[in-house]
């Protein structure tokens, strides 16, 4: 028997080796079709989930709301619409409300969508043994809490379904003016039978995730960087047929890999790298760049001696006076994040622009507050910490707001937290002094950012700067209760005017906004206020 | 040979446990939790973080989960993801496939370049070939992955997608599917950037010590007689003195597929493939403890049976190596 060389043996184990772990190569001209045909979303980061009762991404939840439609949903002008549900009136002062559904909508697998279909949904989505991060937002509804912290049974009283008369009542646990636009949150989704009791796992399956929104899952999905979501579009949609053939979501954990995966061809759209906006912008045109319904600020911890309390508020009106809001926008974002000139970004329902202390900077106005809170005895400070979470950028705005501090000689200095997941937590504490933070709308409505960011019973919870007051809380609570929408309006109005120019609590810098970059081809391409690239409306040449 | 084998085997299993069990005390050591993470910008009300904690049992004390850890793992389930619920048997399932191929394509091309740049290099000693290949060896060493992928999608993909040179566009997704260990249509080209970045880093090195290991042997006596016996130069090239010079390099060699490991960490992250290593780095971030736990076992594991088969090939490579199972004490 002849035997092999050690080169030749090397040669013969490794292509061994090779066929079994790799395989070998064959001819490129073995023609097989494209993974995808239309590629329209880079997404910086993993989906947690594409199940509209799980997810708590926005990547996650623009997935979600093409294969769910919900009662409700907001267009890419901000406008509420009806998806499901044709009408919707309140019968006493916003404590019930009733849906009428549209008659011969269908889900995926040919299953009529009804009332009851909602029910089923949300009696899953909030089920406590589900553990959906997203759960919480079904405490507006009478006796869901209870029920959602696995204290209690699914309140039937409180969601109702009528299928004969195609009718859903809801009872809210307080008045709930806004109760048609929190409706339209993924979360309250309706599911067919065969989802009723599915796992968090039901996803991964392509054929079980089965939604009535105008796509549907081509195949299972890899829920990871290298992954992808392939949506067809659903046969049984009972609205417009989307304008593509199929939608490919190829999941990129790298911004830089994303961009150079589009600019090499491989995809319709991508994501900007930070620092390139201008130069991306240019070269591929702003189509796909849209303001959407958030708002970056720096807080002040209220119980902190230095910057907290009402006798300290000249020097936290010097602070707000100083940053040059429109430096932090062309600097760091290119513009694509626009000042901020209140709380509240622009398209959100009852916006009104300039609530904040100041629309420009004012370095006068800075320089005589300064002084007027030095004259109260106060002895200019150790450099205030601007604290933020490590890793994201942030140093960059935080460097720029100390220099502009610096102009009226307030001392500054960064406070970077680590990024291991506790700076908010510790801000929560009260561990910081000037806090970043930020905010983007769940729904578009004012008490999603006024009532979670500022409202006393918000402590330990989003209001990071631990604020208390009396005043403010009294404006939201009156809010909250009314029936009245434009009276409610006027006193969220009133209650951000309170937070941010009398006791100026947090001063708001930019809005927050996307940008994409587009191929040639893209001629339409829809994102909502909320973020979320309405698929079904892309046009492609 | 056999019963040292069955020895080593043993040791790696006591190494697996060793730092499983380190790497699960850690996590409950070091600042942060996973609920923390998982929460993000938005704080999370008190009974939903109670059922997520409950979920994952987290509720528990630490030896309990920790026992639980070990009777879920001698059934085969190593859990699920905090982060998305996916069942790390299936992240492993998928992760270890597009990994081994993306190591074994990596770890081939490492060895034909090393040995065409060591090999150039020791036999045109001195030449412009071989300074071209001292300059590349200490040169390629010093670039990051990150950077040399990210260069290697612009060389390799953008600039001929703008220039309409297909052909040279080798910046595509990974193959999707494998079927039966072969790579459908066009998708190969997928897999040439990232195995070629992989490559590179410890190519270099095992290059230059090929050339060092070569020219060493070169200056041996018996390489002197072959060639007075009148062998061809190719004979004692490539039988006598590559076959003693290939000891220290494959040592090195077995080595470099253990630190290929983590260069292929940073190339999938580079290039977001669903390898093992994109999914180590980014869980380890966020603390999801069972997919890194579940990882690290395969890893620590691979480690083993690599730094096995090295030294057993020492025998196999130079008969006059023998093993001997007493001398493992």
């Amino acid at each position: 028997m002849k035997v092999l060389s050690l080169g030749k043996r090397s040669i013969a184990v490794l292509a061994a080796v090779g066929l079994a772990v790799g395989g070998t190569v064959v001819s490129a001209h073995a023609a097989t079709a494209p993974a995808f045909i239309d590629c329209q979303l880079f997404a910086a980061g993993e989906p947690d989930h594409i199940d509209p009762a799980l997810t708590s991404t926005l990547v996650g939840a623009n997935v979600a709301t093409m294969l769910f439609d919900g009662l409700t949903d907001t267009d890419a002008s901000g406008n509420l619409y009806g998806e499901v549900a044709s009408k919707w009136k309140t019968t006493d002062g916003s404590k019930t409300w009733v849906f009428t559904l549209k008659k011969g909508l269908k889900f995926s697998n040919g299953e009529s969508v009804l009332p009851s279909s909602f029910v089923n949904g949300w009696k899953r989505s909030m089920d406590s043994k589900l553990a959906s991060e997203v759960a919480y937002h079904g405490d507006f509804i009478l006796g869901m809490n209870t029920y959602s912290s696995g204290k209690g049974a699914f309140p039937s009283s409180s969601v109702v379904a009528d299928d004969a008369k195609m009718t859903l009542t809801v009872k809210m646990e307080n008045p709930t003016s806004d109760w048609p636009s929190i409706v339209g949150h993924s979360v309250f989704s309706p599911i067919p039978t065969t989802m009723v009791g599915a796992t968090d796992k039901v996803e991964e399956d392509g054929t079980k995730l089965v939604g009535n929104g105008p796509f549907m899952l081509a195949s299972a999905i890899t829920k990871r960087a290298g992954g992808e979501v392939v949506l067809v579009p659903n046969p049984n949609y009972g609205g417009k047929t989307p304008t593509i053939s199929k939608m490919t979501a190829k999941i990129f954990s790298d911004t830089n890999a994303a961009y150079n995966a589009f600019a090499s061809g491989q995809c319709d759209s991508g994501p900007i790298p930070a620092g390139r906006y201008t130069e991306l912008l240019t070269k591929w045109g702003t189509k796909g760049v849209k303001s959407t319904l958030g708002t970056d600020y720096w807080g002040f911890n209220w119980e902190d001696p230095i910057v907290g309390g009402a006798k300290n508020k000249y020097l936290r009106s010097a602070i707000s006076k100083a940053i040059d809001r429109q430096q932090i926008s062309d600097v760091i974002y290119q513009g694509v994040r626009k000042p901020a000139t209140g709380l509240l970004p622009p398209g959100l329902p009852g916006y009104v622009s300039g609530q904040g202390l100041t629309n420009t900077r004012d370095l006068a106005g800075a320089k005589a507050d300064y002084k007027r809170w030095l004259d109260l005895g106060n002895k200019t400070p150790a450099p205030i910490r601007l604290s933020y979470n490590d890793g994201a950028g942030w140093d960059k705005v935080g460097s720029i707001i100390i220099a502009n501090l610096k102009d009226v000689g307030i001392p500054a200095k960064l406070d970077p937290f680590a990024a291991d997941g506790t700076y908010f937590s510790k801000m929560r504490k009260g561990q910081g002094q000037m806090i970043r933070a930020g905010w983007f709308a769940d729904y578009a409505i004012a008490d999603n950012f006024l009532y979670p960011l500022l409202h006393s019973k918000s402590i330990d919870g989003d209001n990071l700067e631990r604020y208390n007051s009396k005043t403010f809380d009294a404006l939201i609570d009156s809010a909250r209760s009314s029936t009245n929408k434009s009276f409610a309006q006027s006193q969220y109005r009133r209650a951000e005017i309170q937070a941010l120019r009398n006791d100026v609590v947090i001063t708001q810098t930019v809005n927050r906004g996307i940008a994409t970059v587009l191929s040639p081809s893209i001629t339409t391409f829809p994102i909502s206020p909320l973020g979320m690239v309405v698929y079904d409306q892309i046009v492609k040449n | 040979m056999f019963t040292y084998t069955i020895k080593r085997l043993l040791q790696s299993l006591i190494v697996v446990w060793a730092a499983v069990t380190l790497m699960f005390a850690l996590f409950f050591v070091i600042p942060g939790d996973p609920i923390s993470l998982k929460s993000g910008e938005k704080s999370l009300p008190p009974e939903i973080l109670a059922n997520i904690t409950a979920k994952y049992g987290l509720d528990q004390p630490t030896y309990v989960q920790y026992f639980r850890f070990w009777s879920h793992l001698f059934r085969g389930d190593l859990g699920y993801s905090y982060k998305n619920d996916k069942s790390v048997n299936t992240i492993l399932h998928d992760g270890l496939s597009t990994s081994a191929r993306l190591l074994f394509w990596g770890a081939l091309l490492q060895l034909i370049i090393a040995l065409t740049v060591g090999l150039t290099s020791a036999i045109k000693r001195g030449s412009l070939g071989d300074r071209i290949g001292t300059v590349f060896s200490v040169g390629i060493q010093g670039i990051p992955v990150f950077v040399s992928g990210l260069l290697a999608q612009y060389l390799f993909g953008v600039l001929p997608f703008q220039l309409h040179w297909d052909w040279l566009n080798f910046f595509k997704p990974w193959p999707q599917s494998w079927h039966a260990g072969i790579i459908p249509g066009d998708s190969w080209k997928g897999v040439v950037l990232p195995a070629l970045v992989v490559a590179v880093v410890d190519a270099a090195f095992i290059a230059r010590m090929l050339r060092s290991s070569l020219l060493e042997v070169l200056r041996a006596d018996y390489i002197r007689t072959a060639f007075a016996k009148g062998l061809s130069a190719r004979r004692v090239w490539f039988h006598h003195a590559l076959r003693n010079a290939m000891i220290p390099v494959i040592t090195v060699y077995g080595t470099s597929l253990i630190a290929i490991f983590g260069v292929a960490v940073q190339t999938e992250k580079v290039f977001s493939l669903p390898g093992m290593g994109s999914t180590i780095a980014d869980s380890a971030l966020s603390q999801d403890s069972p997919v890194v736990l579940g990882l690290a076992i395969v890893v620590i594991a691979f480690g083993a049976i690599v730094n096995l088969i090295v030294d057993l090939s020492y025998a196999l490579i130079d008969p006059r190596i023998k093993i001997d199972s007493k001398a493992v004490h």
